[in-house]
């Protein structure tokens, strides 16, 4: 490897470990009887010295989104992370379950804690997927529309937006497909499901909000169309992996 | 659990979440959720810095029963987190190979806009230019101020490529902000 302006590498190669404190004194001593006198090397002294103060000073990220809601739909639910050796339907997303996670339980969720996932899904999601599970005798098709009587941390009631005429139909019966199959899901897939879902409705609240604001602005309008439309490939593609899992 | 009844704030919300309080681990989570996220966003990419927050939280909920307190739990958290973060990146990248279910799709419709000063914006895109493990020593060291000797046992290297590591990365940094 080649640096710019490094005339001295005897002297470069170890400019970190003398800028850090590693060197033993003679070395050190050395090292400043050198640098008094080159230029070259005192100038990636220099600039390495501002990369470490830099890379010190730089802050926490704030993710751009709400990442509670899923921890605590998680910690809320033990029952669905604690499923070690599960038969985990091979999406490719599906992280495996790993040893720590929890005690061996049987490959089927029971009804309850199903019932739970579903139930954090409201509050995460908002999303009708788990309206329908949790009414699973209701066979007909609803548009995704918040439920209502959520706890609505991600989705305040009333700002659900609904989806476009063309897309509503398809968009309702993958959803109903996938929370009938949801009973025979892995927790796992149906926590990645749930995740992904929950990122597509906080765009489609985002732009929907956008939206309401600016109900003129046409970029926006199209935005919100083409994330709905998103939404339904992801509904597609999980139907389909789904399908072939059966 | 047996645990003295510390002095400190935190630490009382460490022991309340570790009984089962989800609103003290809420208060945990909110006051460290933008250093661990940072870790992950700097190590592993912004794309997938979300989800692996929201594991090494669920996977600092399941362990808090072993956290003993002899360290400040921030750095149990953190240290939790950064072998959370070496250890999922192997799965991530066989992933992110297979062209990920709905990956696609999701990056297509999240692309949120970073909020940050254009210094530390453009530190950080060059932090993510580094080679792999050019970059896990620099955030570690640099970033993050872990020993060469912690680094080198976290990463399964010797303390001498660590070092190296870290100057190769400096030299790096350097040529690419210049
Ligand atoms: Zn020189």
């Amino acid at each position: 490897m080649t640096y710019k302006d490094n005339e001295h590498p005897e002297w470069t190669d170890r400019l970190s470990d003398f800028l850090d404190g590693g060197l033993d004194p003679e070395t050190h001593a050395a090292f400043e009887a050198h640098l008094g006198e080159c230029g070259s090397c005192r100038g990636v002294l220099e600039g390495l010295d501002e990369v470490r103060r830099r890379a010190a000073a730089l802050g926490p990220i704030e993710p751009t989104r709400d990442l509670w809601a899923g921890i605590a739909a998680t910690i809320r639910a033990p029952a669905a992370g604690a499923a070690e050796g599960a038969t985990v339907i091979a999406l490719p997303t599906a992280e495996r379950a790993r040893p720590d996670i929890g005690s061996r339980r049987s490959h089927r969720v029971s009804l309850s804690s199903m019932q739970l996932v579903a139930a954090s899904l409201v509050l995460v999601v908002g999303s009708s997927l788990a309206t329908l599970t949790l009414r699973s005798q209701s066979p007909t098709s609803t548009p995704p529309v918040a439920a209502t009587g959520s706890e609505g941390v991600i989705m305040p009631a009333g700002t659900a937006a609904p989806p476009p005429a063309d897309l509503a139909l398809e968009l309702s019966s993958l959803e109903q497909a996938l929370a009938e199959a949801r009973g025979v899901l892995d927790p796992n897939t149906v926590r990645i499901l749930e995740r992904n879902l929950s990122v597509i409705e906080q765009a489609i609240e985002d732009s929907h909000r956008a939206l309401m604001q600016d109900p003129e602005n046409a970029f926006l309008a199209e935005h919100l169309d083409r994330v709905y439309h998103r939404k339904l490939e992801y509904l597609r593609e999980a139907a389909r992996v789904v399908e072939s899992a059966d | 659990m047996g645990q003295r009844v510390p002095e400190h704030f935190e630490q009382s919300d460490v022991r309340r979440a570790a009984e089962g309080d989800h609103a003290a681990f809420e208060r945990l989570y909110r006051e460290h959720v933008g250093r661990i996220h940072a870790l992950c966003t700097r190590m592993v990419g912004s794309d997938v810095a979300d989800d692996l927050t929201q594991e090494v939280f669920i996977r600092a909920w399941r362990k808090l029963d072993g956290f003993k307190g002899q360290s400040k739990f921030g750095t149990w958290l953190h240290r939790l987190a950064v072998n959370h973060v070496l250890s999922r990146r192997e799965t991530i990248r066989r992933r992110e190979s297979k062209q990920a279910f709905g990956e696609g799709i999701l990056s297509r419709v999240v692309a949120p806009p970073r909020r940050s000063s254009g210094h530390a914006l453009d530190l950080d895109r060059a932090v993510r230019r580094l080679p792999e493990r050019a970059r896990d020593v620099f955030v570690l060291f640099d970033v993050e101020g872990y020993s060469h000797d912690e680094i080198a046992e976290a990463l399964g290297v010797s303390v001498g490529t660590s070092k190296s590591q870290l100057h190769r990365a400096r030299m790096l940094m350097r040529e690419q902000l210049d």
